[in-house]
């Protein structure tokens, strides 16, 4: 088992602090009771044997002492967030479909099948010479499914050393986690594959960002692709349980790609559009929102300053901004709208940027901030207003723990909402001269969340008072 | 605080020490001595002086000078010779009575307080129902006059002051024993009645006992949670006396050091009573007190 906020030698290292602290006080904890006698005169030779013991003796209650270790323990452990290593076996799976591979194709194929590439939990990119398809671990089997369906072989040659710190950087969180290479190019004496047993480093430093001149070798050196999939797989959920969004059950929305410094700006009134970008997508993708159940894959182009507006259907879902005063910030702005007549309320979209908010904080973005309005916040947390016809109603995500504190549905049925919700959320990435950003997979935090684990504290700490008290050694 | 307050003992009353039952009871009781010194007071014990009375002792040949209303004429009739008739001079035994009433003695319920002054008042009343004079000094911090008992008077008197007695402090018997010199111009018995808690020891006081040259009558008032110690646990002791404090963390192994400290104290209490030829008595305060005094009196009497 890891743990998400420590190392291990920084958890045990503490746990060894607090055992060491607790075992003082365990030491220094006498409860006397006042007793008197008619004489002293007679204790004193059991004065002498007490101070032969000493610390010894003072040390009565062991099974005291070992719940309170053990307790501190759990406390650190629910700090930590454990993540379990066990239950997920991470793997980057790298298919090099460039130009080398054009006579066995196939047979890559056949091994990107064999080694997981049609699980969700492995990461998968398939590199084309030039252009490539990155899944992160979480991302869609039927996407995967179809790539590989649609697998032409490029027409370029992608360097190996990028691809696979890329595809660690995907696993990079994870103990003995592994990137496996299939290229049929002879950079080992496996003519076939390379299997690569990536113990990935935790404080691993890759261009998980990438840098213009490795993906979108045809655009200006200024221009950088990021593809947001990567950070925000945009999948939304059935939201079955808020009324009013029965039709808006498998949305898989989108990977958003941005490109910054091409000139132009994507704008449709009635449908998500995604314009071309190189390296990522060659198809320009129109996918009519209502009612909401397309995957759809995207990409906008943005200016340094400009806006881009995405719509799904009637119904405006983001707005995103270049900032261009700060080169490496970007700005994604949510405006939601909810209109009378179209079936995606207020709700849904609310609940479109809640559950965004929820892929941006799961992801984790490593030196990302999240703001909310004007006020900051720490990165995984999010706050979101929402002016609700005249009540404003706020749903605050903690990422932490994973608990949506509150949000209020509005009225349910199309064509009677009326309302507003808004957020601003402040995404930072270093600047790009700087150590690029790492981008951390998703992670599957082990059944122990905090709560439980809190939770699971006080039962015994319960058990064990109550058990106390059965046998009369606590008064 | 002390500790007899902290009990809420209710002591004895003069009604209970004033029993005509009890009274009764020791009335065939009877200290004997083989001698006592002579003295001016008339009693029943023989005194070491030879002399006029009922009581025949021995003949001596006169010698010019001598008494000759002493010549004992029939013996001159039979034998010729002059020889005088001495007889046993009876006199009393003074009695001191040291009753310890330091708070040691009031620590618990029922005080081991209660059985000293009772047992104080039956040897003062058995020296009186036998004509011995006795004194008895209240034993503390503070060393007061001592209650002459002579007659029935004196002890009304004594049940009176041991009625109202209160916790005195500090146990310091010699001091209190040495308090009594005075007291002490002719030799006779003394008694103490204390639970021996010394802080100095039982050694300066046999010390002051053996130097006294006194008969002695030690009655030592314990209970049996002296022996026991009472239940492990990590306690603060508190003497009742000094209010000395003594932490401990007391386990099985700390009631046994105690339980030995305690026997080593019985068995040297034991040792100074053979060193001193002095009777002794272990009273327990918890049980009925005359049946143990009794036992003190084999066949009626104790002799010293």
């Amino acid at each position: 088992m890891n743990f998400r906020t420590f190392d291990n030698s920084t958890f045990a290292m503490l746990l060894g602090a607090g055992a060491a602290a607790l075992a003082v006080l365990h030491l220094l904890r006498v409860r006397r009771h006042r007793r008197s006698v008619p004489s002293i005169l007679f204790w004193q030779s059991v004065v002498r044997t007490t101070r032969a013991r000493s610390m010894a003796g003072r040390f009565r209650h062991p099974r005291t002492y070992a719940f309170l270790v053990l307790l501190l323990a759990v406390l650190l452990g629910a700090l930590a967030e454990p993540v379990s290593t066990a239950s997920t076996q991470a793997r980057a799976l790298v298919l090099d479909a460039g130009k080398a591979s054009s006579q066995c194709l196939d047979e890559l194929r056949a091994r990107a099948v064999e080694h997981g590439a049609l699980r969700a939990e492995t990461a998968f990119i398939i590199a084309r010479g030039g252009s490539m398809s990155i899944f992160a671990p979480g991302s869609s089997v039927a996407a995967r499914r179809d790539a590989l369906d649609q697998l032409q072989v490029g027409e370029g040659v992608d360097a190996l050393a990028p691809l696979i710190e890329r595809a660690a950087a995907l696993v990079r969180a994870r103990a003995m986690a592994e990137v496996l290479v299939l290229s049929p190019r002879s950079f080992t004496t496996d003519s076939v594959g390379l299997r690569v047993l990536h113990d990935v480093p935790r404080k691993l430093d890759v261009a998980a960002l990438l840098p213009p001149n490795e993906v979108v070798a045809a655009a200006a050196p200024s221009n950088f692709s990021l593809n947001v999939d990567e950070a925000l797989p945009l999948a939304l959920r059935a939201l079955q349980e808020l009324p009013g969004v029965a039709q808006v059950d498998a949305v898989g929305l989108p990977r958003v790609s941005i490109k910054v410094g091409v000139p132009g700006l994507t704008i449709a009134d009635r449908s998500i559009v995604a314009s071309s970008v190189s390296g990522v997508h060659s198809a320009l993708h129109e996918a009519p929102l209502p009612p909401l159940s397309a995957s759809v894959q995207i990409g906008v182009q943005v200016m340094p300053g400009e806006r881009v507006l995405l719509r799904a259907g009637d119904v405006p879902l983001v707005v995103m901004r270049r900032d261009a005063a700060q080169e490496a910030t970007l700005f994604l702005q949510a405006d939601l709208f909810a209109q009378g007549s179209h079936a995606a309320n207020d709700t849904t979209l609310m609940a479109l940027l809640v559950d965004w908010i929820h892929a941006a904080a799961r992801h984790q973005l490593p030196v990302a901030t999240i703001t909310a309005g004007q006020s900051s916040a720490l990165s995984c947390v999010a706050d979101l207003s929402v002016l609700h016809s005249e009540k404003s109603v706020a749903a605050t995500y903690t990422a932490s723990t994973g608990a949506l504190a509150m949000i209020e549905p509005s009225t349910a049925g199309p064509s009677s909402v009326q309302g507003h919700a808004s957020a601003d959320l402040l995404v930072q990435w270093p600047r790009m001269e700087s150590a690029p950003a790492a981008i951390t997979p998703p992670q599957q935090v082990s059944a122990l969340a905090l709560w439980e684990l809190l939770a699971l504290a006080a039962l015994t700490l319960l058990v064990f008072d109550a058990a106390l008290h059965a046998r009369g050694r606590i008064p | 605080m002390l500790c007899w307050q902290l009990c809420g003992i209710e002591s004895v009353s003069a009604a209970t020490l004033f029993d005509a039952e009890l009274l009764a009871s020791v009335e065939a009781l009877v200290i004997r001595t083989r001698r006592v010194r002579s003295g001016p007071i008339h009693g029943e014990h023989r005194a070491n002086e030879s002399g006029s009375g009922l009581e025949f002792r021995e003949h001596r040949p006169y010698t010019p000078g001598d008494e000759l209303a002493r010549v004992d004429w029939n013996v001159y009739r039979r034998t010729g010779k002059l020889y005088r008739r001495l007889a046993d001079v009876m006199r009393d035994l003074p009695v001191r009575i040291h009753v310890d009433l330091s708070d040691s003695l009031w620590h618990e319920s029922p005080a081991r307080a209660d059985a000293a002054r009772v047992a104080a008042f039956t040897i003062a009343a058995i020296a009186r129902g036998h004509e011995d004079e006795a004194h008895v000094f209240v034993c503390g911090a503070s060393n007061e006059e001592p209650v002459r008992v002579r007659g029935q008077a004196g002890l009304i008197q004594l049940a009176e002051v041991l009625d109202q007695a209160t916790p005195r402090g500090r146990t310091d018997l010699a001091a209190c024993f040495e308090a009594a010199a005075s007291y002490r111009r002719r030799r006779g018995l003394s008694v103490i009645v204390s639970d021996f808690f010394d802080p100095r020891g039982l050694t300066a006081f046999a010390t002051a006992l053996r130097e006294s040259g006194e008969r002695l009558l030690l009655l030592r008032v314990h209970t049996p949670r002296d022996r026991e110690g009472g239940t492990p646990g990590e306690v603060t002791l508190v003497d009742c006396e000094s209010g000395a404090e003594l932490e401990l963390d007391l386990d099985q192994a700390g009631l046994d050091a105690y339980r030995a400290a305690y026997a080593a104290f019985e068995t040297a209490f034991d040792e100074m009573l053979l060193e001193l030829g002095a009777a002794g008595l272990v009273i327990d305060a918890s049980a009925p007190l005359l049946p143990q005094l009794e036992a003190l009196f084999p066949a009626g009497s104790l002799v010293l």
